[in-house]
C-alpha cells in the first residue's frame, strides 16, 4: 500500500487539486475566470514541457513552438466541428479524443517535414528557421477561407474542461519523465551536451533530433487542440511569434532541462499577469520588469536544472522491488548499490 | 586479412596536404602508437578513421569492409570508437549516464516502452546499470558514478572518456593523446590502465601521443608522422634510434641520444 | 514597366528600413554573440522620440513643414537619444549576463522588448493608440519613366545609404572599428591587448540604436503612423534579413535588408498575407542552400 502511494502520489495530488477546485467552485469562492486561468496554465505546462524536450534536453533551439500548437488546434477543431453535430452524445468523447490525436499527428508530421532538412542547421540558424516556419504556418492559415481565414474559426465545441486538461497534463508529464530517463532520453541529453561526441559514440544524431522534434510537436498539437476546445474560437494571429516567445520565457524562467522548472515557470507566469491585473495599464510593463529581474538574479531559472523527486528517476530506483510481485530475476539483484 | 587496413590515405585542405599517403595495417589485439610533433597530422588521421573527415583519396577497410564515406556514428557502429584529445564528455550528465549513453546504439528500445517504462524496460535498464557499474569499477570510477562529468578531476575525465568508448564494444579503440596535460606519475597510471584494458577487453588499440616514454613500454609498433608524411615505422626501439625521428623531434643539427 | 519601377522604389525604401535595422542585429550578434530581440523596439523608440521632438520644434515650422536644418537637428537628437537608451539597456540588462549561456541573454532580451513596448504604453502621454507621424519634408513628386517618386523617398533612401557608408567606413577604417573587429573575434584576447571591451560593446549598442532611430524615421516617413508595437514585427523582419545575409556580416545585413524589402513589396502586390510570408519563405530556401546565409561563413567546430 505504502509502495502504491509512493508511486502514484503525484497523480493523487492532481486529483486532490481537482476535487478542491470543484468544491471551491461549488461554494462560489472560485468563479469561471479562475478556472479558465487554471486551464490555460495546464495547457501552457504541456507546451513548455514539450518545448523543454527540444530546447532543454536535446539542446536544439526551437523558437516557433506556437506554430505546432496552431496546427494541432486547427486539426482538432476541424475534426470535432465536422463530427460533433452528427454523433450522439455518448460518442462525443471518442470524437474529441480523435480530434486531439489528429491535431497531434498533423503537428508531428509537419514537424518531421521541416525537421528533416533544417536539423542540419545549427543553433541560431535552426532557431530562425523554426521562427520562419511558425510565421509561414500562420500566413497559410490566414489564407484558407473555409476555416475562417484571418478572421478565425468559430463554433468549435466548448468541450475541454479542467478535468480533461489536468488529465492530459499529468499524462504528458508522466510520459516525458519516463522518456527522459530512458535510452532515448539519454541520447537526447548526449546530443545536447556534446553532439560530436554523441556522434562518435554511435548515436545517429539526426534521427534522435527528429524524434525529439516530433514528440514535442505532437504534444504541442494536443495542447493546441485542448486550447481550441477551451476557447471555442481560434484565429491564426493567436499563434504568432509572441505566443512562441511566451513559451520560451516560461521555459527559461523555470529553468531549462528540468520538467519541474517547466511546471513552475508555466504555472507561475500564466498566473502572474492575472494577479497583476490590479495594475491596469502598468500590468505588462511590471510583468516584463519582473521577468528581466528574475533572469538577471536567477539566470539558471527558478529550478536551475533540479527536479522534484517525483519528476526524476534515480539509479537507486532501478533496484527497488517492483510494484507487483516482480520476476525472480529482478529481485535477485536488488541488494546492489 | 588484417583487422584494419588503411591504404594511401590522403587528405587535402584547400591546397594543403595535411596527411599524405598514410598506410597502416593493424592485426587484432595489437597496440599501435602514432607519434609525431605537433601539427604532424596525427589527429587528422584519427578524424578520417572515425568518419569526421572524408579522405581525399585512399581506402579504410575494417574486416575487409570499405568504410570511406560513412558517417561518424556508422564508424562507431562498425566498431571503431575514439576518445578526444580535448575532452568531450557529456558534461551535464552523471558519470554513469555518460557511459550508458555510449550504449545507445546497442540498446534500440522501442519508443513506446521508453514512454511507458514497462517492467521489461526497467529490467533492461537495471542490467545496463550493473554492466556500467562493473566497467566503472574496473576503471576506478565506481565511487563517482553519480557525480556530474564536469565536476570530475581532469585525470578522471580522461578515464571516463575511455570507459565511455569501451561501452560501445569497439573492435578498435582510438586513443587521442590520453596523457595530454598529465604529470609524470599520472603518466604511469595511464600506461598501466591502457595495458590493462588491452588485456581485459581484448581490444585493439591505436593511440596518438608525443610522450615517448609513455608510448615506448606499451606499444607493439610505432609510426612516426611529420608534416603529414610517415617518416618511420617499426618496433619501438628501432624507431627511437632512427635519425629521421630524432631530427623531426629535436630539429636538425642535434646529435643522436636525445629522447623527447 | 512603370509599375515595376514604382515597386522597386517602394522596395528600396522598405529595404533601407530593414537594412538599417538588420545592421544593429548583426553588429550586436557579431560582437556580443547574442540575438537582441529588443532591437526592433529601438526603432519604435527612435520613431516615437522623433514624433515628440518634432512636436517641440513645432514653432519652427514654415508652411506646415520644417526647415532642413531643423530636420537635421531633430534626426540627430533622435539618434543620440535612441543610442543612449540602447547603451543603457545593454549596461542594465545584458552586461551582467555576458558570460552566461546565450539563451539566458536571449530570454532577457524578450523581457526587455516587452518592457520597452509596454512601459511607454502605460505612460499617460504616450498610450497604446497610434499617432500620425509629422511630415518632416515638403513632399514633391517627380515622374520618372511613368513612376511617381517623392522627394521623401529619395531623401530617405539617400539617408540610409549615407548612414550605411559611414558605418562601413567606421568599422573598416577607424581605430574603434578595428577594436570592434578584434572584440568580435576574441573578447578575452582583445581585452589582453588593452582594448576596453565594455566600451567597445557600449559603442556598438550606441551605433545600433542610432541606426535603428534612422530606420524608424525612414519607416514612419513612408507609413506615417507610430505606435508602441511597431518595432516588434519590423524587428522580426530585420532579424530575418540579417540571417538571410549571413548574421554577423555587415554587407550581408545590407544585402539581406534590400532583398527582403524588394521581395516583400512585390509579393504584397499579389496578396498582402503572402507579402508578409515571402520573407520567411526566401529565408528558408536560402538557408537550405547556404546554411550560414549569403555572406556568412560556416564555422566548423574543430575536433
Amino acid at each position: 500500500m505504502k509502495k502504491l502511494l509512493k508511486t502514484f502520489y503525484p497523480a493523487l495530488l492532481v486529483v486532490a487539486l481537482y476535487i478542491a477546485v470543484t468544491l471551491l467552485r461549488s461554494v462560489g469562492i472560485l468563479n469561471g475566470y479562475y478556472i479558465q486561468v487554471m486551464m490555460f496554465a495546464g495547457i501552457n505546462i504541456m507546451m513548455t514541457a514539450s518545448l523543454n524536450l527540444v530546447n532543454g534536453f536535446t539542446g536544439q533551439f526551437c523558437i516557433g513552438h506556437a506554430g505546432f500548437m496552431s496546427l494541432g488546434a486547427y486539426g482538432a477543431a476541424i475534426v470535432t466541428t465536422m463530427l460533433f453535430k452528427n454523433v450522439p452524445a455518448f460518442a462525443q468523447i471518442p470524437v474529441f479524443l480523435l480530434g486531439l490525436f489528429v491535431g497531434g499527428c498533423v503537428a508531428a508530421l509537419i514537424g518531421a517535414l521541416i525537421g528533416l532538412p533544417s536539423l542540419k542547421l545549427k543553433g541560431d540558424y535552426l532557431a530562425i528557421v523554426t521562427l520562419a516556419f511558425g510565421e509561414i504556418v500562420r500566413a497559410i492559415l490566414r489564407l484558407i477561407q473555409p476555416i475562417g481565414g484571418a478572421r478565425g474559426m468559430i463554433g468549435i465545441p466548448n468541450y475541454a474542461n479542467l478535468a480533461w486538461i489536468l488529465f492530459f497534463m499529468t499524462l504528458t508529464l508522466y510520459l516525458l519523465r519516463n522518456l527522459i530517463y530512458s535510452p532515448y532520453g539519454r541520447a537526447f541529453i548526449a546530443i545536447r551536451d556534446n553532439e560530436i561526441a554523441a556522434d562518435a559514440m554511435g548515436i545517429d544524431t539526426t534521427r534522435y533530433k527528429i524524434t525529439s522534434f516530433c514528440i514535442a510537436a505532437f504534444i504541442a498539437g494536443v495542447a493546441g487542440g485542448l486550447y481550441a476546445h477551451v476557447l471555442a474560437f481560434i484565429q491564426p494571429d493567436s499563434f504568432s511569434f509572441t505566443k512562441s516567445s511566451d513559451f520560451l520565457v516560461y521555459l527559461y524562467a523555470g529553468g531549462s532541462g528540468s520538467l519541474t522548472g517547466s511546471i513552475l515557470g508555466a504555472a507561475l507566469l500564466t498566473v502572474l499577469p492575472e494577479i497583476l491585473r490590479f495594475l491596469t495599464d502598468w500590468r505588462l510593463a511590471v510583468y516584463a520588469a519582473i521577468l528581466v529581474i528574475v533572469m538577471l538574479y536567477r539566470s539558471e531559472g527558478l529550478c536551475g536544472g533540479k527536479e522534484l523527486p517525483f519528476m526524476r528517476i534515480s539509479r537507486a530506483a532501478l533496484y527497488e522491488k517492483p510494484l507487483f510481485g516482480g520476476r525472480k530475476k529482478d529481485s535477485a539483484v536488488s541488494g546492489k548499490q | 586479412m588484417s583487422l584494419l587496413e588503411v591504404k594511401n590515405l590522403t587528405i587535402m585542405f584547400g591546397g594543403l596536404c595535411a596527411v599524405d599517403d598514410f598506410n597502416l595495417s593493424v592485426e587484432k589485439g595489437e597496440l599501435v602508437a602514432v607519434i609525431g610533433p605537433n601539427g604532424a597530422g596525427k589527429t587528422t588521421v584519427f578524424n578520417m578513421l572515425t568518419g569526421i573527415y572524408r579522405p581525399t583519396s585512399g581506402t579504410i577497410r575494417l574486416d575487409g569492409e570499405d568504410m570511406v564515406g560513412l558517417k561518424p556514428y556508422q564508424f562507431a557502429r562498425k566498431g571503431i570508437t575514439r576518445t578526444f584529445q580535448n575532452i568531450r564528455l557529456f558534461s551535464n550528465a552523471s558519470v554513469a549516464d555518460n557511459v550508458k549513453m555510449a550504449h545507445t546504439m546497442h540498446n534500440d528500445q522501442d519508443l513506446a516502452k521508453c514512454f511507458l517504462r514497462t517492467f521489461g524496460m526497467v529490467a533492461s535498464e537495471r542490467a545496463l546499470d550493473e554492466r556500467v557499474m562493473s566497467l566503472l569499477e574496473r576503471l576506478g570510477l565506481a565511487d563517482k558514478a553519480d557525480f556530474l562529468a564536469k565536476n570530475l578531476p581532469y585525470g578522471d575525465q580522461r578515464r571516463l572518456e575511455i570507459a565511455r568508448a569501451l561501452m560501445t564494444d569497439p573492435k578498435i579503440l582510438l586513443l587521442d593523446e590520453p596523457v595530454a596535460g598529465m604529470i609524470t606519475t599520472e603518466l604511469e597510471d595511464m600506461a598501466q590502465l591502457v595495458a590493462q584494458i588491452r588485456r581485459d577487453f581484448g581490444v585493439t588499440i591505436i593511440l596518438i601521443e608525443h610522450h615517448m616514454n609513455f608510448v615506448m613500454p606499451i606499444a607493439d609498433r610505432i609510426m612516426v608522422l611529420d608534416f603529414g608524411k610517415t617518416i618511420a615505422q617499426g618496433l619501438p626501439a628501432a624507431v627511437q634510434a632512427d635519425p629521421r625521428v630524432i631530427e623531426a623531434y629535436l630539429g636538425g643539427g642535434y646529435q643522436q641520444n636525445g629522447n623527447a | 514597366m512603370a509599375t515595376i519601377l514604382q515597386y522597386l522604389v517602394y522596395g528600396l525604401q522598405l529595404g533601407s528600413v530593414y537594412a538599417l535595422l538588420a545592421l544593429g542585429y548583426t553588429m550586436v550578434y557579431g560582437i556580443v554573440g547574442m540575438i537582441n530581440f529588443a532591437h526592433g523596439d529601438f526603432l519604435m523608440i527612435g520613431a516615437m522620440g522623433t514624433y515628440f521632438i518634432a512636436k517641440l520644434f513645432e514653432g519652427q515650422r514654415i508652411d506646415g513643414t520644417y526647415p532642413m536644418l531643423i530636420v537635421g537637428v531633430i534626426i540627430l537628437i533622435a539618434m543620440l537619444g535612441t543610442g543612449g537608451i540602447a547603451v543603457g539597456t545593454e549596461a542594465i540588462a545584458y552586461r551582467p549576463l555576458r558570460n552566461k549561456p546565450r539563451m539566458i541573454a536571449l530570454i532577457t532580451a524578450v523581457g526587455v522588448s516587452m518592457f520597452l513596448e509596454n512601459f511607454p504604453r502605460a505612460l499617460p502621454f504616450i498610450g497604446p493608440n497610434p499617432r500620425s507621424f509629422p511630415t518632416l519634408f515638403t513632399p514633391t513628386s517627380f515622374l520618372v519613366l511613368g513612376a511617381s517618386i517623392t522627394s521623401t523617398q529619395i531623401i530617405m533612401i539617400l539617408l540610409a545609404a549615407i548612414t550605411m557608408a559611414a558605418l562601413y567606413f567606421v568599422v573598416n577604417r577607424t581605430k574603434i572599428g578595428g577594436q570592434m573587429r578584434a572584440v568580435s573575434m576574441d573578447k578575452d584576447a582583445a581585452s589582453l591587448m588593452g582594448i576596453n571591451v565594455n566600451r567597445v560593446i557600449s559603442i556598438t549598442f550606441f551605433i545600433g540604436g542610432a541606426l535603428a532611430a534612422v530606420s524608424g524615421i525612414c519607416y514612419a516617413s513612408a507609413y506615417p503612423q507610430v505606435d508602441v508595437y511597431m518595432g516588434s514585427w519590423l524587428g522580426n523582419m530585420s532579424f530575418v534579413a540579417a540571417v538571410l545575409g549571413g548574421i554577423g556580416d555587415i554587407r550581408g545585413a545590407m544585402l539581406g535588408g534590400f532583398i527582403l524589402g524588394i521581395a516583400q513589396i512585390f509579393a504584397t502586390a499579389i496578396n498582402s498575407t503572402f507579402g508578409y510570408a515571402v520573407g520567411f519563405i526566401i529565408l528558408i530556401i536560402i538557408l537550405l542552400v547556404k546554411p550560414a546565409g549569403i555572406m556568412g561563413k560556416l564555422v566548423v567546430e574543430k575536433v
